[in-house]
Order: C-alpha cells, then sequence, then structure tokens
C-alpha cells in the first residue's frame, strides 16, 4: 500500500507541474470561450444581416402600403404607384428584393410574389382587408359603419409566456451537454496521458528497475490513480473559474440593452441548479468511466514501443466514448434525456459515464444512477484484469508491434 | 565453509515452447563476487528477472539468507540492468527519494545515504539536477548510485561498465570491490571477459539454459590447462634440436629464433613433465619455462564450441 501511494504521490505530482497541464487548465478555459464567444458573435450577425434585407416592393394604394409598413416594421416596403405588374415582378429580379405586392382592390387585382422571408400570413390578411372593405363599399354600406366593423374588434391576442421553461430547458441542456462533453475529453486527455507515461517509461527503460522493486499491476494502478486526481484537481478549478466567472458576469452585466428580465431569468435558472448533485456525479462518472478505458489504454501503451503505434489500437477505444456523446446530445436536444435509449445507454459501462451526466440535470432517480455506478465498476475490475496481464509482459517486450493476436495470447500467458 | 546467501536449486523456466532454464543450480557465498557469462538469449536475464521477481519460474526453488525467497526479498535485492533509465524530468535527489522509499528506506535514511555517495563521487553540486541535463556517463553514476542506495545484500549487475569512459569504469570497479569486501554479494553479468576475470571469484557460464561451466576462476582455468608450454632456450646443439623436434613424445612449434637463442612452444604428449625439462636441458641452456595458461575468452569459447 506504500509503495501505491509513493507511485500515486509521483505521478500526481509529475502531472500537475508540468507545463502542459498548466497550459490546459488556464488556456483551455480562456479559448474555449473565445471560440464560445465568436461562434456567437458571428451567428448573431448574421441573423441581424438576414433579417435587414427583407424589402418588398409595394405597387398599391397608399392605404394598404401604409397597411403593410405598420404591421411589419422590420421589413423596408418600396411603394410605387404606376407601373405594370410585369415591369413590376422584373423590378424585383433586377433589384433583388424579396417579394411584390401588386395591389388594386378597385381593379380586382391583388398579388404576392416572393420568397419564402416575405411575411405572408400578414400580407395576406391585409390584402383580405382591403379586398372586403372595398366589396362592402361597393355594396353601399356607409363608410361609418364599415369603420366601426373593421376597428376596433375585440379580438385580443396575448402571448404564452413559456420563456421561463424555454430558459430552463436551453440552460440544463447547456449543462448536460457541456458536462458530457467533458468527461469525454477527461477521459480521453487522462487516458492518453497515462499511455504516454507508460510509453515513457518503457522508452527510457526506466520500467525495468521499477517492475524488480513493485508489481506490475502496482505501477499500473499507481499510474491510473495519480493522473485521476490530476484530472479531478483540474476539474474543480475549472469549476470555480467558471461558477466564479457566471457570478462577476452576474454583478458587472446586470442590465444591458433591453434584456435585462431575461438575463436575470437566465441568471436565477443558472443558480437553480444542483452543482453539488452535478459535482459528485461528475467526480463518480469520470472516475469509474476513466478507470474503464485508462486500463485499456495502459495496456496500449505497455505493448507498443512508440506513440506512432498508438492509433491503430487508441482508435477502437475512442469509437464508444463518441457514440456516447452523439446519444447524449440526440436524446437532450429532443427533449427526450428520460427515453429509453438515454435509458439504455445509461446503463451499458462504455457509454454509461457520458450518457448518465448528461441526463443527471434533468433529475434521475437514484437507483438508476447506483445500478450504473455497480455496473462499471465490475466492468473496471474486469478490464483492469485483463489490461494487467497484457501490460506485464508488454512492458519488458521491445522491438515490433504486437498485433492483436499476440495481445490476445499474452491475456493468457502465465 | 562459506553459508551461501543464495541457493538456487532446479530453477526451471520455459517461454510457451521454448526452456530458458533447464533446472539449473547455483550456490553463491556470501561477500563474493559472482561472474554470470553466456552468449545472447543463453538465460541470464531469465534468470537475473526471476531472481527480482520480475517473473515466475515454472518451478525450482531460491533460498535467500536461509529461508525461501519472499516477495520482501526485492528489498535487500539491489539490481542495475543492462538496458536502463531513470525518469528524466525528476531531479537526482527527487529520484533517490522515490527508488529509496520504494525500496523501503526512510526519507532521512535515503537522504543520509544520496550524501554519502554524492560526497564520494565527489558530485555534491548534482543533487538538484535533472536527468534529462546529464551526459551518459553522468547518468550512469546516478544510477549507480540509486542501485546501491538502500545498502542491498545482494547486488545484482547486468553489464555495470556499458555507457562508462575507462576512468569512471574504473571509479565503479573499485566501488564494487569495496562493496563486496564489506559484505555485499554481487552477480556480475557481462560480456567482457576481462571484467569478469578482473572482478569475480567464481562464475556460470549459461548456454541455451544449461550450466556448462561452473565455480572459482581459478579451478575453471586449472581443469583447462594445457600440457603446453612456452620455453627459449641458448647456447642450443643443433644436432640435439633436431633429435628433439622429431621426438614423437612431443609437438613443437617454433616461435623465433635468432643467433644462439630459440623460442618455441611445446605441448608435451607424455604424462610426466620432469621428461620433458630433463630433454630440453640436453638441447641447449634453459631461459624461461613457462605453462600456458588459458584466458577465460578461450576457455568460454572452446566449451560453447564443444557443447
Amino acid at each position: 500500500m506504500h509503495k501505491l501511494l509513493l507511485i500515486i504521490q509521483r505521478e500526481f505530482i509529475t502531472k500537475v507541474r508540468s507545463k502542459a497541464y498548466l497550459v490546459l487548465i488556464f488556456l483551455s478555459p480562456i479559448l474555449m470561450i473565445g471560440m464560445f464567444a465568436a461562434i456567437f458573435y458571428f451567428a448573431s450577425k448574421e441573423n441581424k444581416e438576414n433579417y435587414k434585407q427583407v424589402s418588398i416592393l409595394a405597387v398599391t394604394t397608399p392605404e394598404i402600403a401604409a397597411d403593410i409598413q405598420k404591421e411589419n416594421q422590420n421589413i423596408t416596403v418600396e411603394y410605387r404607384t404606376v407601373i405594370s405588374f410585369k415591369a413590376a415582378k422584373k423590378l424585383v429580379n433586377d433589384q433583388d428584393l424579396n417579394g411584390l405586392v401588386y395591389a388594386n382592390p378597385l381593379s380586382n387585382m391583388m398579388e404576392i410574389y416572393g420568397d419564402d422571408k416575405i411575411p405572408l400570413h400578414s400580407l395576406e390578411t391585409i390584402l383580405e382587408k382591403h379586398w372586403v372593405l372595398q366589396q362592402l363599399k361597393n355594396k353601399g354600406v356607409k363608410e361609418a359603419v364599415i369603420k366601426q366593423a373593421t376597428e376596433n374588434t375585440p379580438i385580443h391576442y396575448s402571448k404564452k409566456d413559456d420563456s421561463h421553461a424555454t430558459i430552463q430547458k436551453w440552460v440544463k441542456g447547456t449543462v448536460a451537454i457541456g458536462s458530457g462533453y467533458l468527461i469525454m475529453m477527461f477521459v480521453i486527455i487522462y487516458g492518453n496521458s497515462v499511455m504516454r507515461s507508460i510509453i515513457e517509461e518503457k522508452n527510457s527503460r526506466v520500467v525495468e528497475i521499477m517492475v524488480c522493486t513493485v508489481k506490475p499491476f502496482q505501477l499500473m494502478l499507481g499510474k491510473i490513480i495519480g493522473n485521476a486526481l490530476a484530472g479531478i484537481l483540474q476539474f474543480l478549478i475549472w469549476g470555480i473559474l467558471l461558477l466564479g466567472g457566471l457570478f462577476l458576469l452576474q454583478i458587472y452585466f446586470p442590465s444591458v440593452g433591453g434584456n435585462s428580465d431575461k438575463i436575470e431569468q437566465i441568471f436565477n435558472i443558472i443558480w437553480e441548479i444542483n452543482y453539488t448533485e452535478i459535482f459528485v456525479g461528475f467526480v463518480f462518472f469520470f472516475l469509474s468511466g476513466y478507470l474503464l478505458y485508462s486500463s485499456f489504454y495502459a495496456a496500449v501503451g505497455a505493448a507498443v514501443s512508440s506513440e506512432t503505434d498508438t492509433q491503430q489500437f487508441v482508435h477502437p477505444i475512442l469509437l464508444p466514448l463518441m457514440f456516447a456523446v452523439y446519444i447524449g446530445i440526440v436524446t437532450v436536444i429532443n427533449g427526450n434525456p428520460n427515453g429509453s435509449t438515454a435509458l439504455l445507454f445509461s446503463f451499458v459501462p462504455f457509454t454509461s459515464p457520458v450518457v448518465m451526466l448528461m441526463r443527471i440535470p434533468f433529475g434521475v432517480p437514484m437507483w438508476q444512477i447506483i445500478l450504473s455506478l455497480a455496473l462499471l465498476l465490475v466492468s473496471f475490475i474486469t478490464t483492469v484484469y485483463v489490461a494487467s496481464k497484457i501490460y506485464r509482459i508488454g512492458i519488458l517486450t521491445y522491438g515490433n508491434k504486437p498485433s492483436m493476436k499476440q495481445l490476445v495470447k499474452w491475456m493468457f500467458q502465465k | 565453509m562459506q553459508e551461501p546467501i543464495i541457493s538456487i536449486q532446479k530453477l526451471y523456466k520455459t517461454y510457451g515452447t521454448k526452456t530458458a532454464l533447464n533446472h539449473i543450480s547455483i550456490e553463491i557465498n556470501k561477500g563474493s563476487v559472482y561472474g554470470l557469462i553466456g552468449q545472447n538469449g543463453a538465460g541470464k536475464t531469465s534468470l537475473i528477472r526471476i531472481l527480482n521477481q520480475i517473473i515466475d519460474a515454472n518451478s525450482g526453488n531460491i533460498i535467500f539468507k536461509g529461508i525461501p525467497m519472499t516477495p520482501n526479498a526485492v528489498r535487500h535485492i539491489g539490481y542495475l540492468p543492462e538496458e536502463r533509465g531513470l525518469y528524466k524530468n525528476m531531479t537526482i535527489e527527487e529520484q533517490a527519494l522515490y527508488f529509496g522509499q520504494l525500496k523501503g528506506m526512510t526519507k532521512t535514511k535515503a537522504l543520509e545515504q544520496l550524501n554519502y555517495w554524492l560526497d564520494r563521487f565527489d558530485i555534491t553540486d548534482w543533487r538538484k539536477k535533472k536527468i534529462q541535463g546529464l551526459s551518459k556517463g553522468m547518468a550512469q553514476k546516478v544510477q549507480f548510485i540509486i542501485t546501491v542506495l538502500h545498502q542491498p545484500d545482494l547486488l545484482i549487475l547486468d553489464e555495470p561498465f556499458s555507457g562508462f569512459d575507462p576512468i569512471n569504469a574504473n571509479l565503479i570497479a573499485k566501488e564494487i570491490k569495496t562493496l563486496a569486501k564489506n559484505g555485499t554479494t554481487v552477480i556480475f553479468s557481462s560480456h567482457r571477459m576481462e571484467s569478469v576475470a578482473e572482478m569475480c571469484d567464481a562464475l556460470c557460464l549459461i548456454h541455451h539454459g544449461n550450466i556448462l561451466l561452473e565455480g572459482s576462476i581459478q579451478n575453471i582455468q586449472k581443469k583447462y590447462i594445457q600440457e603446453t608450454f612456452e620455453v627459449t632456450l641458448a647456447n642450443y646443439q643443433e644436432n640435439e634440436l633436431a633429435l628433439f623436434l622429431n621426438n614423437a613424445a612431443y609437438k613443437t612449434n617454433i616461435i623465433q629464433k635468432e643467433d644462439d637463442e630459440i623460442r618455441f612452444e611445446v605441448v608435451n604428449n607424455q604424462k610426466e613433465t620432469d621428461h620433458l625439462l630433463q630433454d630440453l636441458l640436453k638441447v641447449g641452456k634453459v631461459i624461461s619455462y613457462k605453462q600456458h595458461t588459458p584466458s577465460l575468452q578461450d576457455i568460454f569459447i572452446k566449451t560453447i564450441e564443444n557443447a
């Protein structure tokens, strides 16, 4: 036990004081935030530009043109009086306008022409209203009666306020996808770190001295645990930085523009989330998922002599992890994080660390979490046993990279 | 009679269908320097790895310090492998503390021993240096310190002089001899016969997992000594020399002949050596008469060829 602790300590210290680790901790969040900010900035800029571009040529009466502009304040209405329909259509095409309203209630001609950006429903309603007005006038109905009937209608439309539910779904979805993605990243980064550390030990030949002092299994386990602790420390630092950042954002941007209510609502929902549960969930699922995958990474590291030889063996390890992220994202986006697909993959050991963590923000019964962790633990014990068999022989074998057949042979070699 | 520190009994090891060690038995006395020689793939590394408990034997026993070897015995063994290295990013002090503690030393004891060795090699200012900043020779010195830091009873050295320049090789050889003098038993594996001859008290030649030769170097050389003599005569008489050269009891090979002096190698086919000397005196005045002792290299090659 004392030896295992010494190995864990060495691995942990070596990892956390390396430059790569410091860069990963402090530079990566900045880069990631910068990347997301850039995506949001360009996406919103694109939206605004698209919105501004909607413009309509209105060859109609001043009343209809005025109504179109009144009902659709965000579009540009170019008003003309005397022009043929053919010429008007040509003008729309030549000037790259979005559409044309060619309407004169007196001449029984009401045409709408345009692409799918024009507010078709609104234009139809306006033309229909003016058509009816003209018909009534033609039938001799007094203007005052028409005015009374068409203006001040008792119809009132009020929008259902589901913004809280929408924002809540959006925030929880972001937290879920973010943490699932993070767990995948952590498993890959720290699994790779274990693999590289073993290859380095093998290449520098220090492994021969190590295995005459400690059992290969102890050495492998020490490496895996030491790296896991470095991973948890990184997650803690990132968690503190993220929550601190959000707290500062709330203080310094409390009421920017006209969206202050929405921002306040978003922050309220952010603080409503149970971070203790997510943190504990992350630690447990990261640990069990990482332990499961890192034993494979360790076996690969021991089997090969250089990093370039690892590709062939690492790909099969990455596939289930990526699959888990896709399954998680799809179920969260479809709004079905507790559906049968998500449920199934939150129990399959190779996908459960990612999928289950993505479900946690939406509320998962405790028995499901415990069952998922128990299955992961059983799988870890099996894989670490198999991996240690490969590791034990691989670390003392130099030269050509072994074939899959050879690895299987090592598993059963005494 | 000296008590053996380690007794290897009928050790048997196979890798699949290949036999690496074929029921070999060796006894090594405390404080001796024991040479392990053999070609590549002879079984030396397998034997060393079994002694270090890196791999297990199929059968056989190892008695260490009077009792069957336990996993704890590795605390009393220092191992310098042929393919060696240390952690590149750690300082010498960190490595010493790490390996010392893994071998069961306290931090204080490990530091105390490190100070002793750094001082002994006159490299106290290296303490905070990382291995990646050292030359190959310097790193080898540190490697030696790490191997002996925990004051092992048994030291297993595989090609200990590889990577050293002659001066540092000499320094390490001196330290190994001092350690042996102070009671440390050394197993010395090498291809370089001159090192084995210089360092070892006894040796064992392994070939295809079998022991071909075993015992003290003097006894082995005595066993292989030939009835070959190198003789120099002065004032010799030509007719007597011709008679000697034609004598069927001897096979003579002239090396040098100058004026009144002749040097030749003679193989005595008779049992008695007294007759040879008497016959030589008849030819001329005997200036030198030396029995030829074969080198370890010769014995090694001859034994392997005859195996």
